[in-house]
């Protein structure tokens, strides 16, 4: 039998290997210009963004394990950053030596070539500094430097909760029946990309060096994709966080799994759940990593032990999966996942996308009761028509407790609460049974059973805006600026009287949206 | 809007006034007393002419404060008398000195023409409407104007040249509910069922041109029963309102026979702030159901 596992292990490292891209070098620094507009240079950057920092070519996984590990520090010490990395962006027309002018004032200099850059910003390690804040604040004061920030995590917007079976109130306090009324489950003509944690988009088994308690072993793990979204809806999409271009999507948490359900899970198919947009096409792109993926970046290390931490979504990885999911055609992007720290590099890659006819709908954030700060892509929603910030009510129309309301929350969805309503008060969707990789009781996951969850969050609400988007866009509403104005308008005012900062314009309302405007009303 | 269409109607109705005044009857009159004279000036200190005798009489051709500009029949000697020197030559026959009405000269007093008859007649119309709040329609429905078919009453004749008339009218327009984003309009492809039905009260007044035509003009007040219906409303959100406004009309009829007759009529009509709260028309800033219409009636009847 470890015969038979060895060879699978090899065989999928193999096909990893084969199918990653050519060692693609910086366009721009050939150039010997660092060039900070997006295309042409940008696609170049990115191509070879395909190849993660310090890889050999011997691993499949896109990250090093000692990224991994520099995650699990980040988590376990509760900091925000990745520790030792900074995204820096240059002014226009400075050239690569004046880049490497820079970069040497850091305490340690390091050349741009040992970066990647993501968008116009160049992701640089920083070894002779591990706080990122200071090596930062290093390069903000170089003439060259547009900007330098420290490499922030990002954060799912959900805890997990325990699974079970619910009523989807939330659906009928959105009105989606009367939404499907007008337009039943929207067209396949819409792409909408969820960049989360993934969405396993393939049937398969894959063998993993993993640790089970006493040793490191290789371990099959199966993968199926969720049987409550229809195969054929899903696009092959791309892994940002785990493995290196050209391996399927994998979700080993479940939660980029619930947040496609909601906006366009399977409906009127006898099976689990109903989704909003249930004939729109799914664009999984996987930019967050779970405790089980950096688990198996360590383990394949040979590192014994577990993982100790939460897990985690850099915000290079994030800004390079929303521009991808633009190029491939998204109409919608889902960003259910924020965190504290301002990044201006999110700006030009939402407004990236929406040049390129996307709908953007992001969660505020959910720490509205552990200090409330504004979070990152989320306070940029206001700024850019097209991209919305979304706060999340539970079932009396009231704020979630935890939803956040200094982000600049623009509307407002059903996000659950289980303090109106206990758990029945979840979202609930067909997703990955989580007792079947409970992180830290489970030595040996498999991520090929679904069944009810209920969960709760930003997470859960900003779908139900991504959903409605993507319905209009099935209307022929071809402009992201178009589709917020619709949203807004046709909301449900909450709070106070207009406007707000807990339910911004007020709770979507789908059929209202989707009926649009007569002469008189 | 109401400003134009008020100055429109006065003018209108001025014009048909104006027109009125040669309907009046030619005037002669009768000299009360001997030696009275005919002076080449309108005042006491001109020369005179001529002495009538008490019973000669004179054609009025014009009266000028307090003066008459007579004309002696016979001599078609001219000139200037004063008024209270003369009487009327029969009842009716007076004229007010002083209002400087021109009064055409006639060697005798006409006979005047018969009355006519108060008139009832069914009327038909088909026309076409411009709408005011054309973006907003032009959004939903495609189209900027609608068409209006209609029938009612007309009363002629039952003074002077007035006429009354009662118009019930209807429209009905099909398209489907959008959305108006930065210029562009989104259709969303959710019917929608608009109809029309205004009922126009009012009056006018027509001026003969000729043994069969007339001009006339006319305003009165429109009530205006709007519907605006589309499917997948909820309770409440279909439109069905009744509004008031007024309109303003003037054109031409011709009658083909004693029974039958045409009319090409232009119309303006308002009904102010009957929407523009919500639904495009808000994003178009338009609160008018009226506008400018043509319409061609069918009357039937004397």
């Amino acid at each position: 039998m470890s015969c038979r596992l060895a060879a699978i292990v090899l065989a999928v490292s193999a096909a990893f290997l084969a199918g990653g891209p050519p060692g693609t070098r910086l366009a721009a620094q050939d150039r010997g210009v660092v060039d900070r507009r997006p295309p042409p240079g940008v696609r170049a950057r990115e191509a070879r963004a395909e190849r993660e920092d310090g890889q050999t070519g011997r691993s499949p996984f896109r990250l090093s394990a000692e990224r991994a590990v520099a995650f699990a520090r980040a988590s376990s010490g509760r900091m925000n950053w990745v520790p030792g990395e900074v995204l820096v962006a240059f002014k226009p027309g400075v050239s690569t030596a004046q880049a490497a002018r820079a970069l040497s004032a850091l305490r340690e200099p390091v050349s741009p070539r040992a970066g990647r850059w993501v968008g116009e910003a160049l992701l640089v390690p920083t070894p002779g500094e591990d706080n990122p804040e200071l090596a930062a604040g290093i390069l903000a004061q170089q003439p060259e430097v547009l900007w330098a920030q420290p490499n922030y995590i990002r954060r799912l917007h959900a805890p997990a909760t325990d699974p079970g079976y619910g009523s989807q109130w939330n659906f009928t306090l959105i009105d989606a029946p009367g939404a499907w009324d007008i337009s039943p489950g929207g067209t396949s003509d819409v792409l909408v990309a969820v960049v989360d944690t993934g969405v396993t988009e393939v049937s398969r088994s894959l063998a993993f060096r993993l640790w089970t308690g006493q040793r490191l072993e290789n371990v099959l793990i199966p993968y199926a994709p969720n049987p409550d979204i229809a195969q054929s809806r899903i696009v092959q999409g791309r892994d940002f966080g785990l493995f290196d271009s050209g391996s399927p999507v994998l979700d080993m948490d479940g939660h980029g799994t619930h947040v496609a359900s909601t906006i366009l899970q399977s409906t009127n198919n006898g099976l689990g759940y109903a989704g909003i947009a249930y004939n729109a096409r799914l664009l999984p792109v996987k930019v967050c990593l779970s405790e089980w993926d950096l688990q198996m970046i360590l383990s394949s290390a040979g590192m014994p032990g577990y993982y100790e931490g939460d897990g985690a979504c850099s915000d290079d990885a994030v800004l390079a999966g929303v521009r991808w999911a633009a190029d491939q055609g998204a109409k919608v992007v889902n960003l259910s996942l924020g965190g504290v720290g301002a990044l201006p590099a999110y700006v030009s890659a939402l407004r990236y996308a929406v040049a390129k006819g996307a709908f953007v709908a992001i969660s505020a954030g959910n720490n509205y009761e552990d200090g409330n700060e504004a979070e990152a892509p989320a306070m940029y929603g206001r700024q850019i028509d097209g991209v919305m910030t979304v706060g999340a009510v539970g079932r009396s129309k009231t704020r979630a407790y935890y939803s956040n309301t200094a982000s600049g929350v623009e509307i407002a969805a059903p996000g659950g609460n289980t303090r109106d309503g206990g758990r029945a008060g979840m979202i609930f969707q067909y997703g990955l049974n989580p007792d079947d990789s409970d992180f830290g009781r489970v030595s040996k996951p498999r991520f090929d059973r679904y069944t009810g969850i209920g969960l709760e969050g930003t997470s859960m609400a900003t779908p139900h805006v991504a959903g409605v988007a993507a319905l209009l866009y099935s209307r022929g509403v071809r402009s992201p600026g178009a589709i917020e104005a619709i949203i807004k308008r046709h909301a449900q005012d909450l709070g106070q009287a207009g406007v707000d900062d807990e339910y911004g314009a007020g709770l979507i309302d789908a059929r209202a949206a989707l009926r649009g405007l007569g002469v008189a009303r | 809007m109401s400003r134009r269409l008020a100055v429109v109607l006065a003018a209108a109705v001025a014009l048909a006034l104006l027109e009125a005044g040669p309907a009046a009857a030619q005037e002669a009159v009768k000299v009360k007393a001997n030696r009275t004279p005919l002076r080449a000036e309108p005042t006491s200190a001109s020369a005179a002419v001529t002495f009538f005798q008490a019973g000669t009489t004179l054609q009025v051709i014009e009266s000028r404060e307090g003066w008459y500009r007579v004309r002696e029949p016979k001599t078609r000697l001219e000139g200037f008398i004063m008024a209270v020197l003369v009487e009327p030559l029969a009842a009716g026959g007076a004229v007010k000195p002083g209002a400087g009405r021109q009064v055409p000269a006639s060697p005798a007093r006409p006979k005047a023409p018969p009355k006519p008859s108060i008139g009832v007649r069914a009327v038909a119309d088909v026309g076409a409407v411009w709408f005011t709040a054309s973006e907003s329609f032009d959004a939903v429905t495609g189209s900027n104007r609608r068409m209006q078919y209609g029938g009612g009453l007309q009363v002629v004749n039952f003074w002077k040249g007035l006429f009354a008339e009662a118009i019930v009218g209807r429209s009905r327009l099909t398209g489907s509910r959008v959305v108006y984003y930065q210029g562009t309009t989104y259709d969303l492809g959710v019917p929608t069922t608009i109809t029309f039905t205004p009922v126009d009260a009012g009056l006018g007044w027509r001026v003969a041109l000729g043994k069969r035509a007339h001009s006339y003009v006319g305003g009165g007040v429109t009530l205006l029963q709007y519907r605006e219906t589309s499917d997948f409303a909820a309770d409440g959100e279909n439109v069905d309102e009744s509004h008031t406004g007024y309109y303003a009309c003037a054109g031409l009829e011709y009658s083909l026979t004693k029974w039958l007759h045409l009319r090409g009529e232009a119309r303006v009509t308002s009904v102010a702030n009957a929407i523009g709260q919500a639904g495009v028309s808000k994003d178009f800033e338009e609160n008018n159901l009226g506008g400018l219409g043509v319409a061609v009636k069918l009357a039937i009847g004397k």
